[in-house]
């Protein structure tokens, strides 16, 4: 795809994974998660953004974007051991996290079987809302969210849908659904910034309020007039959030005893 | 640029000017990051600006003429909100008396918030501006950096230096070819905020608002309107707007003028005043507010009520002479217009001045 440097392949966990890499080499790396029905492309524009300072890795989970999964698509905790798997394979442990929609679930629930592995976290839009739990509920959130999103929203999310397939899709979101992640969110103990789009139907300002509150280290960041994808309606605004994480991460490495840091 | 769900930043946002501005932002559907150096005030001020539609608000109290807690200001904004579209400097102070008797640490003091507050604002917005590519940065100047003032030393070098200061840095966002930031500068004439009464006061008089008073609502929209489509320059009120361009023409009438106008009208005659440092280094007790007890709106409605009677019988006026107008050789009532609209003009001028003492 158009608009990156390169990309790596790395085999983890009997899948082949996909990133796309865009920024400097050498530098540090932030690790984004898609959400359903989407893939590395949503990262483009948040990448370069970001550029300047940190180099983009945009992972594509089992079954998304490039990345084959399993014909059942997997759950929630498939899903972040794959993740897990892929961290440990390319050595990325304790990168920052940058993760939109159901991403989030899926880095909240690595904090809960692989915590050495979680870096700081960028929480974009956290679903599910606690509040609203059935498919019911999410289909015209959806719908309006939809429309609130820049027109060229459209493709990415079209390319996103067409390579994991309605089935997956709906399969990943009824995991999704049964996902107790407010149980979780107390074992995410890393510097962790929850953003919202003030605009954002899918995760109302209570239920992100709530996640914020939840989280040990957790702060709310609500951006006035975006919708649910970040990443592509403001990345500037998501850049300079992961900025402040980035620095925020060198602090605690550069704080930790060297002999700890070596065997990382 | 857009208002609605733009994030604007207020200096001085406890009152007067700072404080109408912060409600123009939020009833215009943006979010608003209010400074100052008062909380409770600006908590007040943050519950006004929420009654809008549940504008979003964040309070965070500030004193501008500490560099550090000025990007600190900006920190939090961007934390909160994530960008900063509009930044508004507009928190400042004044130490009125004669030149020798002023103090020259409230000289300094002035001068500290009034200019190296602005620069703090500037160097702590343009940043994030320039990375945004876009942003507006507005600077609160006053009538007094075109005219100036006597007693009023500090003030009128700090308004002067605050539009040389908005000139400069625009030339360096123009040469640098920064397109969408903009920086302007609002000169507001006599404004009816509580800057007056908590002016530091050498003169051993009672500082009063020289009329003609106009109401800080008046200042916001001009603020807002700014936002909307950035310009150099703006003057808010009639008179000030006349004195400007007055000055460019015979700018030796217009000093005289003013000088005798402050002696005049901003200095009472009558009620004396201790000396006293006012808000210089301590903020005034009160919870803050909008007016400042000038009457500003309901003398601009007194005063457009004389203009349109005045323009009223003008017209009746030379209607009678010229039947082509109006009114009509056979018309014999409206030979009457014109005296009794003079009448009026001069029993209301005369009430207006028994009113106010």
């Amino acid at each position: 795809m158009r608009g990156w440097d390169d990309h790596e392949f790395t085999p983890a966990a009997g899948y082949r994974f996909h990133a796309a890499r865009l920024g400097p080499p050498g530098g540090p790396e932030v690790v984004c998660l898609h959400g359903i029905s989407a893939s590395h492309l949503h990262w483009v524009r948040f990448a370069r953004a970001l550029a300047p300072h940190a180099r983009t890795v945009a992972l594509d989970l089992p079954g998304f974007g490039r990345t084959r999964g399993p014909r059942r698509a997997l759950d929630v905790r498939g899903l972040s051991r794959a993740l897990a798997a892929w961290l440990r394979a390319t050595d990325r442990g304790g990168a920052v996290l940058v993760t939109n929609s159901a991403g989030c679930q899926v880095a909240v629930d690595l904090a809960v079987h692989s915590p050495e592995l979680v870096g700081p976290v960028l929480l974009n839009g956290p679903t599910i809302d606690a509040g609203a739990r059935t498919v019911r509920h999410h289909l015209p959130r959806v719908v309006l969210n939809a429309v609130r999103e820049p027109p060229s929203h459209l493709p990415v999310v079209l390319y996103g849908f067409l390579r994991s397939g309605p089935r997956r899709n709906l399969r990943t979101f009824r995991h999704l659904l049964h996902d107790p992640v407010e149980r979780k969110l107390g074992l995410l103990t890393t510097p962790t910034v929850v953003v919202r789009g003030s605009r954002d139907p899918i995760t109302p300002h209570p239920w992100v309020r709530e996640v914020a509150d939840l989280l040990p280290d957790g702060r709310l960041t609500e951006v006035p007039g975006a919708p649910h994808t970040l990443n592509h309606s403001s990345p500037v605004e998501m850049a300079r959030i992961t900025r402040e994480l980035l620095t925020r991460r060198s602090e605690s490495v550069s704080a930790r005893a060297p002999e700890e840091r070596t065997d990382r | 640029m857009r208002v609605r769900d733009s994030v604007v930043v207020v200096t001085g946002a406890s009152s007067g000017i700072g404080r109408a501005t912060a409600l123009c932002f939020a009833r215009k559907g943006a979010a608003v990051v209010l400074a100052a150096r008062r909380e409770e005030a600006l908590e007040e001020a943050a519950r006004e600006c929420e009654k809008h539609d549940g504008a979003q608000t964040l309070v965070v109290p500030t004193d501008v003429t500490d560099p550090e807690a000025v990007d600190a200001l900006a920190q939090r904004a961007v934390e909160r909100f994530g960008r900063i579209d509009v930044w508004v400097n507009n928190a400042a102070v004044t130490a009125i008396g004669p030149f020798q008797e002023v103090p020259l640490e409230d000289i300094r003091r002035v001068m500290d918030v009034n200019v190296m507050g602005y620069v703090y604002g500037a160097r702590a917005a343009l940043p994030i501006m320039r990375e945004q590519g876009h942003g507006v940065l507005v600077n609160v100047s006053s009538v007094v950096g075109v005219v100036s003032q006597p007693y009023n030393q500090a003030y009128t070098m700090s308004k002067f230096a605050i539009r040389g200061l908005t000139s400069s840095l625009r030339q360096e966002l123009k040469i640098e070819g920064v397109r969408g930031v903009h920086v302007c500068s609002v000169l507001p004439a006599t404004i009816d905020t509580p800057f007056f009464d908590e002016a530091a006061n050498y003169s051993g008089r009672k500082v009063l608002a020289m009329p003609p008073v106009y109401p800080p609502e008046r200042v916001a929209r001009a603020i807002v309107n700014m936002v909307r489509m950035p310009r150099r320059e703006t003057v808010v009120g009639p008179m000030g707007r006349q004195m400007v361009m007055e000055s460019k023409m015979a700018p030796g009438t217009v000093e005289n003028t003013m000088g005798i106008m402050f002696d005049r009208k901003h200095l009472s005659r009558k009620e004396p005043a201790p000396a006293n440092t006012g808000n210089l280094y301590e903020p005034s007790p009160d919870s803050g507010s909008v007016p400042g007890g000038w009457h500003g709106r309901r003398r601009t409605n007194v005063r457009r009520t004389l203009t349109a009677v005045a323009l009223v019988g003008l017209v009746a006026g030379v209607g009678r002479r010229m039947p082509l107008v109006g009114g009509g050789r056979g018309n014999r009532r409206a030979r009457h217009v014109l005296p009794v609209a003079v009448g009026a003009w001069k029993v209301a001028r005369v009430v207006k001045k028994r009113r106010s003492g």
